[in-house]
């Protein structure tokens, strides 16, 4: 900011050219998502756009790795950018974004922009946690030496069904792990867990709802890496040896248990952990590796993965969550977390990542707590109007100052691109054609740009306080006068409980616009009827009203990665798989370039598919060679919990079935044997008993000629001899048992 | 007569099983836990067939419990033209009407032998003199003089035209192979044929497990020959014949000296059996891809049959049982339920070991009736082979009964499936009785044709010292 004299503006600016030209490879995607009670189920999918021109790119990205490579020497900033941004050209291209902040030349050299010096400034901004450090830039590079950087952001959004979207974002660094005894700031828990376990990469979420892809966007930074499928969802990669794994996921799903007071341990079994390889995984790995031959880079089997449907989420999850910020809630904009605004909303993610800036390097906490809460207000049934809000309509709180630690603490009010376009056209139709911008930059481009509209007061709606900064989102190739998202900062700095911040926002007229939805709407649902047999279909359907800006994209075919977990007690019969285009059977090797195949074992794992699809933009372009190498990033998409039907037996009456399979068995068996016993000559041996067994004989025999008296004493000696032969049995009996 | 009669029920049969698969009832039929369980489903063959092309082991996903060696001969079919599953249909459904007909033949030839057997031996124990008395002979006589037709020929045209074989020949299951090797072993070891019996037994062996308690009745056909009567009735005769001096010029039957004891034949069987499977392990680890995987294959097939790993519902004991047994007690009572087929072997061979085919089928009958994974498939075997006893099943007590058993499993079941899993106004215990009932009424058929043929030879017993008990003067007392 400094260093851009040209105009005094509160941002930088990098053409988009440079941006579409080098950095072609864009994240498109959509990550799939269901469980359903007891089975768990996955779909996930990346969208990629599929470079055309990779030769020429391929160039431009090694220089702008090479410029990566330049400002590494920030540490705090190369890690941060390096743990969110898959590719080699992304970085080189944020991280050259953040110098352009500093120091003007450094962009100019680097990326050839075309309009170096631009009137406004810009700052390109996918991920909204690049903005807070695009500010705390000069002063991370400045506090270079120190081990420890927190920083907090609030970024608020409305949205368009007049709900607001609440995204809290911590961010907690740790230089080194060796001397985790003595952290100040950042949480014990977390150093132990990391270096107990070897974690490259955890990411755990706890959400309830559902996000609205439809409503609330599935392309920006929340919606597509944000958004979580209800319950718990964990997944860690490992920095141990591949046999080590398993033990490893165990006992941290223990100890996660233990710390977020989540059954997190029911995690622990394989029959519900998924080994992923095409999807999850440490974006650490990705990035850093060389020329972007990413996906064959990752040690494969380091990735576990589970969720758990049915969890509840409560503030006995959130408080742990808490604990682990510096300032817990008592200040800073964790305050603002009120328990029952928070339990109230729409949809409520709770999550926690922890990245390596590479391996065994700097570890990188990041605590994020998304809100879609609606925003309180009293109104008469059916009216249409947007609904006011404020920090204290939403929370029930002002933000009263920053976190004392925190190195940065800002609040952030999005406007959404279709949003600020709405704005614009709705002050076009009162007055002539205008653009939303701020005060201060309406006063210095007055001359070449018609008239401004006032980012916080307009026709459409009014906010307060006035930002502290206003933040530009560029559009197309240069063309600067068509609408962008804007980002309006207010920095916590400048608040106190002598001065708090009750950010607020009314709206004077009802505006409609859509947030951008991902390129395409997945659904999952299931075919058939009954408890027994079914189809599983996964459908995407393309999305038509994409902007402008994906033009390049939509031009091309589009890769799509689905990631299905399928429990093992729900069969899959895979190469029962099909594929169709526009209702017509495909065979299935046109269209799907790579699978992966886990088949489920009973009671032991379950099964995992991952199938990249290649999906042509219209038929004509079928033919087209794709680049496998290249790693875009990407949208997650998850779709909603399936709840699959299965056939249970009836489990309250166990003993009636045990008694009666017994008796069944018994029956045979029983009347088989004594089938089997009745003899042919049985009437003859019948008879023959009658007359007298050969013993009775002899024993008569021997009875001949004896007095009364010794056939007496015969019997009474037999009777004893019996005795003391059974006397003896007994006693060998115990003798036995003794031994 | 006999031979059109023949040939107009093969006809039926061929023509019932292509106009049920012409009305696509392979569909409906394939579907059904009565016909298609897991070790027999040609749905989980395709499934492994489709992870040996992907290169995985075809016991990948706990999918296929079948042997690589059926995999080898079946998978191909079904996988014909990736996406037409039809022509795929077409084919396997052409080889399970052929091995339909091949188990046909097979009970056929076996019939003729059995029934040239049986007249040869009631012919030396009942002499010529007695024909005008009722006998056992003129019984079996009946037979032939009545329905113009053989025994093989009933045997044969019972099991063809039975609903069970049909419907599993169309519904698309492994089980008509499995049963058609069952015969081929019964039929080798019939005909004294020791490579193909011990193939055939090596085989059913290999791809079911539970034919492997055919040995005993096997053993003692390649030895002792077909069924007789007992032995001690031939002594009987015999001390009459040499009592009598008219007689003494006749040779003397059924004596140790005159039944030839096989043993030679029974040695090739041995050792045709030790080939055989040196074969049949050497090709599934060529199939499989090494001998390494060998110990995969036993467990993935004999192990999940022994195990009880599926838990399905079907038509047998152990699916319900073994869902609501506490863990604790699983491995005893897995323990108890094999032991059932077990302990029965002994008493039964030693009371009918003179009786090998009815040996064999009263063990094809318990094990069909005591296995983990039953099927239809299995009671149609079964019931082929009691086709072969007819003529000393003759007066079995409760036919009616077990009939209308037969057809209240195969109608009821059904529904109560229906109604459990699709309706959902049942529940698993209406199926589950239906399972009971089908155990209940294949326990009386064994145990009622087992106390048939002790009967039958008790009045053999009788009507062979009728003579000498008419010389003494005593009359018999009729019961």
């Amino acid at each position: 900011m400094a260093g851009n004299s040209s105009s005094k503006t509160n941002g930088a600016r990098i053409d988009n050219s440079s941006r579409s030209a080098g950095c072609s490879s864009r994240r498109r995607g959509d990550e799939i998502r269901r469980e359903a009670g007891d089975w768990q189920s996955m779909a996930f999918m990346l969208v990629r756009s599929m470079k055309r021109n990779s030769e020429a790119g391929a160039k431009k990205v090694e220089g702008l790795v090479a410029g990566a490579r330049g400002c590494g020497d920030d540490v705090l900033l190369g890690n941060h950018l390096k743990a969110i941004v898959p590719t080699g050209s992304a970085i080189g291209q944020r991280c050259c974004n953040d110098r352009t902040m500093a120091n003007n030349s450094f962009l100019t050299s680097g990326l050839r922009s075309r309009q170096v010096g631009a009137s406004r400034a810009f700052v390109w901004g996918w991920f909204l946690c690049i903005v807070p450090f695009l500010i705390s830039g000069c002063h991370s590079v400045a506090d270079k030496g120190r081990e420890e950087a927190f920083s907090e952001d609030l970024l608020i959004r409305p949205l368009s069904d007049g709900k607001v979207l609440n995204h809290f974002y911590f961010k907690n660094y740790l230089h080194t792990l060796g001397s985790a005894a003595h952290n100040h700031v950042f949480p014990k828990a977390i150093s132990q867990l990391v270096r107990k376990f070897h974690i490259s990469e955890l990411e755990l979420s706890f959400t309830q709802g559902r996000w609205n892809y439809e409503r609330w966007g599935a392309l920006d930074p929340v919606g597509s890496s944000n958004a979580k499928p209800s319950g718990v969802e964990l997944w860690a990669e490992f920095d141990v040896p591949s046999d080590q794994v398993d033990p490893t996921w165990r006992n941290l799903t223990h100890a996660l248990s233990g710390l977020f007071c989540a059954s997190i341990n029911f995690l622990e079994s394989p029959a519900v952990v998924a080994a992923p390889s095409l999807v999850f995984g440490s974006r650490i790995n990705k990035g850093a590796s060389k020329e972007g031959h990413t996906a064959n880079v990752r040690k494969s089997g380091v990735v576990r993965y589970g969720a758990l449907p049915r969890e509840a989420v409560c503030t006995e999850n959130l408080t742990p969550w808490l604990k682990l910020l510096p300032c817990r809630d008592k200040a800073g904009i964790a305050t603002l977390l009120d328990r029952p605004s928070v339990y109230k909303g729409y949809y409520h993610s709770l999550r926690v990542h922890v990245g390596r800036s590479q391996p065994g390097g700097a570890v990188i906490l990041e605590q994020t707590l998304t809100l879609v809460l609606q925003p309180a207000q009293l109104r008469e049934r059916g009216s249409k109007e947007l609904p006011n809000w404020s920090l204290t309509s939403l929370f029930a709180r002002k933000l009263e100052g920053r976190c004392p630690l925190a190195k940065s603490s800002h609040v952030l009010l999005e406007l959404e691109r279709p949003l600020v376009l709405s704005v614009e056209r709705l002050a076009a139709s009162k007055s002539e054609p205008a653009e939303l911008s701020d005060e201060k930059s309406q006063q210095g481009r007055r001359n070449d740009k018609g008239r401004q509209v006032d980012v916080a007061d307009n026709p459409a709606f009014h906010m307060s306080p006035y930002p502290d900064r206003v933040f530009v989102e560029s559009q197309g190739s240069g063309d600067i006068s068509q609408a962008s998202s804007l980002m309006l900062d207010y920095d916590l700095q400048n608040h106190s409980s002598a001065r708090p911040l009750n950010l607020a926002m009314l709206w004077k007229e009802r505006v409609y616009w859509s947030s951008l939805r991902g390129p395409f709407r997945v659904s999952r649902f299931l075919i058939g009827s009954g408890n027994e047999k079914g189809s599983l279909a996964i459908e995407l359907k393309r999305n038509f009203d994409l902007p402008v800006q994906d033009e390049v994209v939509a031009a091309n075919d589009v890769e799509v990665t689905i990631f299905q977990v399928v429990a093992w007690y729900v069969r899959l019969y895979l190469h029962t798989l099909t594929a169709r285009v526009d209702g017509n059977q495909v065979p299935l090797q046109n269209i799907i370039t790579q699978m992966l195949v886990t088949p489920a074992e009973d009671r032991l794992s379950p099964a995992v598919l991952e199938v990249k699809l290649k999906l042509p933009r219209n038929v004509s372009i079928m033919s087209l060679t794709m680049d496998f190498d290249k790693e875009a990033g990407s949208v997650h998409v998850y779709t909603d919990n399936l709840l699959v039907p299965l056939a249970t037996p009836d489990f309250s009456m166990p003993y009636n079935v045990i008694t009666f399979t017994c008796t069944v068995l018994a029956l045979y068996f029983g009347s088989l044997l004594n089938t089997l016993r009745r003899r042919i000559g049985e009437e003859e041996r019948l008879a023959k008993r009658a007359s007298g067994g050969k013993l009775k004989e002899s024993i008569s025999r021997f009875m001949e000629g004896k007095s009364a008296t010794q056939k007496k004493l015969i019997k009474v000696s037999g009777v004893i001899l019996i005795a003391g032969i059974a006397v003896a049995f007994n006693y060998a009996l115990e003798y036995y048992q003794v031994l | 007569m006999g031979k059109l009669m023949v040939w107009v029920g093969v006809a039926v049969a061929v023509t019932v099983r292509f106009v049920f698969a012409a009305m696509g009832a392979q569909e409906r039929l394939g579907r059904r836990v009565e016909i298609v369980t897991p070790v027999t489903s040609l749905k989980r063959l395709a499934e492994g067939q489709w992870f040996k092309q992907l290169g995985l082991s075809p016991y990948a996903g706990s999918a296929y419990h079948g042997s690589p060696l059926l995999l080898a001969l079946l998978g191909p079919m079904t996988t014909v033209g990736t996406g037409g599953q039809t022509s795929s249909r077409f084919h396997s459904r052409h080889v399970l009407v052929m091995t339909n007909l091949l188990g046909a033949l097979l009970l056929l030839k076996m019939g003729n032998l059995v029934e040239s057997a049986n007249v040869y031996y009631l012919g030396k124990l009942l002499p010529d003199s007695k024909k005008s008395k009722p006998s056992v002979k003129t019984q079996v006589n009946d037979i032939r003089g009545h329905g113009k037709l053989g025994l093989g020929e009933v045997a044969a045209l019972l099991y063809l035209v039975n609903p069970f074989t049909v419907a599993v020949c169309v519904g698309g299951t492994t089980s008509p192979v499995e049963n058609v090797l069952v015969l081929l072993a019964l039929y080798g070891a019939l005909k004294g044929n020791s490579p193909l019996a011990a193939f055939g037994w090596a085989m059913s062996t290999h791809l079911s497990m539970y034919p492997a308690v055919l040995l005993i009745p096997i053993s003692i056909l390649m030895v002792a020959g077909p069924d007789k009567p007992q032995r001690k009735l031939f002594d009987h005769v015999n001390k009459i014949k040499t009592s009598n001096p008219k007689l003494k010029e006749k040779k003397m039957v059924g004596t140790t000296s005159t039944v030839q004891l096989q043993w030679a034949r029974y040695r090739d069987f041995l050792l045709f059996s030790a080939l055989w499977w040196i074969a049949i392990l050497g090709l599934s680890a060529a199939a499989l891809g090494g001998y390494e995987h060998l110990k995969e294959m036993l467990i993935e097939t004999y192990g999940f049959i022994l195990h009880v790993e599926d838990l399905s519902p079907n038509l047998g004991l152990f699916w319900y049982f073994f869902t609501e047994v506490f863990t604790h007690f699983r491995d005893f009572f897995i323990m108890v339920f094999h032991a059932n087929i077990l302990f029965v072997l002994v008493p039964l061979t030693i009371r009918l070991h003179h009786r090998p085919l009815f040996l064999a089928y009263v063990m094809v009958a318990i094990t069909t009736m005591l296995k983990s994974y039953p099927s239809i498939g299995d009671a149609a075997i079964s019931l082929g082979l009691l086709g072969l006893c007819t003529p000393e099943l003759a007066d079995f007590r409760f036919s009616f009964f077990v009939l209308n058993g037969y057809l209240v499993v195969a109608i009821l079941s059904p529904s109560m499936y229906n109604l459990w899993i699709w309706r959902g106004t049942g529940n698993a215990n209406f199926y589950f009785a239906m399972s009971l009932v089908y155990a209940c009424v294949q326990s009386i058929l064994i145990v009622e044709s087992v106390g048939t043929v002790i009967r039958y030879d008790r009045n053999l017993d009788r009507l062979s010292k009728l003579p000498v008990q008419v010389d003494s003067g005593a009359q018999p007392k009729e019961d």
